[in-house]
């Protein structure tokens, strides 16, 4: 098995490596190289795990405490649970990318090399909510399964104009990606030589947490 | 899922990654069990896959000798090839320890006797002193038979070590590797490799 770290073989941004970050946060992913904004950092690719609530709910205990770690439950209800280093990617009050459509996570500004990648939990429908230790100038402190509905507008802004230099610049996961209903548009636009919408992260909001998975779970999960 | 003792470590720019044992882990502990998030895709499944995943496939699946290939979630996928391995099974979906595995030793498999493409055929470093030299997509039949031979008495341990990962093992995996490994009905290997293709 050839080297993982050299970027072949995953389906995170090639400029990127995992790195150990601390006891209380982990691993995260990292920058090799700069990587213009408009640049897909990840996409939804055929190898992600989908998983349904009943899926989720039924598994064994030491593998329930995995995905409840590291997957997140997409606008169509389901759980995905990435294979690659997409997983250890950190929640940032000022992410680096944000998420766009069904499958792509677009870089909302240049990054450079070193710099961690980073995303929007507010996006993902928590099961719980998570304290954070971003130290972005903007920490909300607590992330929240609600938060995309109330702070839709300007991480729409941010998306928005990130996707329209999408064209742009170079998209080595392209290839990749495993489209959804809400990429087919984008992709379209994209290849058309740009695009001005894209849908609102209010519509990745999920109100209510799925009942197998809370019955699983357990207390303390809310 | 793979044994909890272990730990991803960077070998060099050829190899890539490996996974070593952080304890001992004594013979005949369940290394490395398929659960349920582990990927499973048939042929049609994978052929229908971009080209781009060609690479990936190699790189990341085995073919389980049944028609399917295995993508594992953790880090069982980061195993490397010795000619003279520690750890072996996959294709009864779970692998067992051949040998007393020190810490800080690699976990391996012998590539040999698993179902390569011939994409997947590599120059052979693993420094053992058996080395072949090479591993290719053709199965050594003396490989497999010595395998089998260690994976037949490593079972013969299971009850007897402590296993991290024997809630996820289904018994009728169990009993199918020590009906199928059981000396007077040793596969021909001829038909194991008509199945892989």
């Amino acid at each position: 098995m050839a080297d993982q770290d050299r970027g072949k073989g995953r389906v995170i941004h090639p400029a990127s490596e995992l790195r150990f970050i601390s006891q209380e946060v982990g691993y995260g992913v990292f920058a090799t190289a700069a990587i213009p904004r408009g640049t897909f950092l990840w996409v939804l690719d055929h190898f992600d795990r989908i998983l349904t609530p009943a899926e989720v709910g039924a598994l064994p205990p030491m593998l329930r405490t995995v995905v409840d770690r590291y997957s997140y439950q997409a606008a169509d209800g389901n759980f995905v649970f990435c294979w690659d280093f997409g997983r250890y990617m950190n929640h940032s009050c000022e992410p680096t990318s944000r998420g766009v459509g069904d499958a792509f996570e677009v870089a909302v500004r240049d990054i450079a090399p070193g710099e961690q990648l980073t995303c929007e939990y507010g996006t993902l429908n928590l099961l719980a909510p998570m304290t954070c230790y971003c130290g972005a100038p903007g920490c909300r402190g607590t992330i929240r399964r609600d938060d995309s509905a109330r702070l839709f507008e300007r991480w729409d802004e941010e998306a928005t104009s990130a996707f329209a230099l999408s064209h742009t610049v170079p998209q080595p996961l392209l290839p990749y990606a495993k489209l959804g209903a809400r990429d087919l548009p984008l992709t379209a636009a994209m290849q058309a030589g740009g695009a001005n919408w894209v849908p609102s992260a209010r519509d990745f909001h999920i109100a209510d947490v799925p009942r197998e998975v809370l019955l699983a779970a357990g207390p303390g999960v809310r | 899922m793979i044994h909890p003792d272990t730990r991803l470590i960077s070998i060099d720019g050829v190899v890539g990654s490996g996974v070593i044992a952080t304890r001992r882990i004594p013979r005949g502990t369940i290394t490395w069990v398929m659960d349920h998030l582990d990927q499973q895709f048939t042929g049609n499944e994978m052929n229908a896959l971009p080209p781009c995943y060609d690479d990936l496939i190699d790189r990341w699946t085995f073919h389980d000798g049944r028609g399917r290939r295995v993508l594992c979630w953790d880090l069982g996928r980061y195993l490397n090839h010795s000619c003279e391995p520690n750890c072996a099974g996959s294709e009864f979906w779970f692998e067992v320890a051949l040998r007393d595995i020190e810490p800080g030793e690699q976990l391996t498999n012998d590539y040999a006797t698993l179902y390569m493409r011939p994409s997947e055929g590599f120059a052979c470093r693993c420094g053992a002193p058996s080395c072949r030299g090479e591993a290719s997509h053709e199965l050594v039949p003396q490989a497999v038979a010595a395998v089998h031979d260690l994976l037949r008495h490593a079972l013969g341990d299971i009850t007897r070590v402590s296993q991290p990962l024997g809630a996820l093992l289904h018994t009728q995996w169990l009993e199918q590797a020590r009906e199928s490994l059981s000396p007077d009905r040793e596969q021909p290997v001829e038909n194991a490799t008509a199945a892989a293709e």
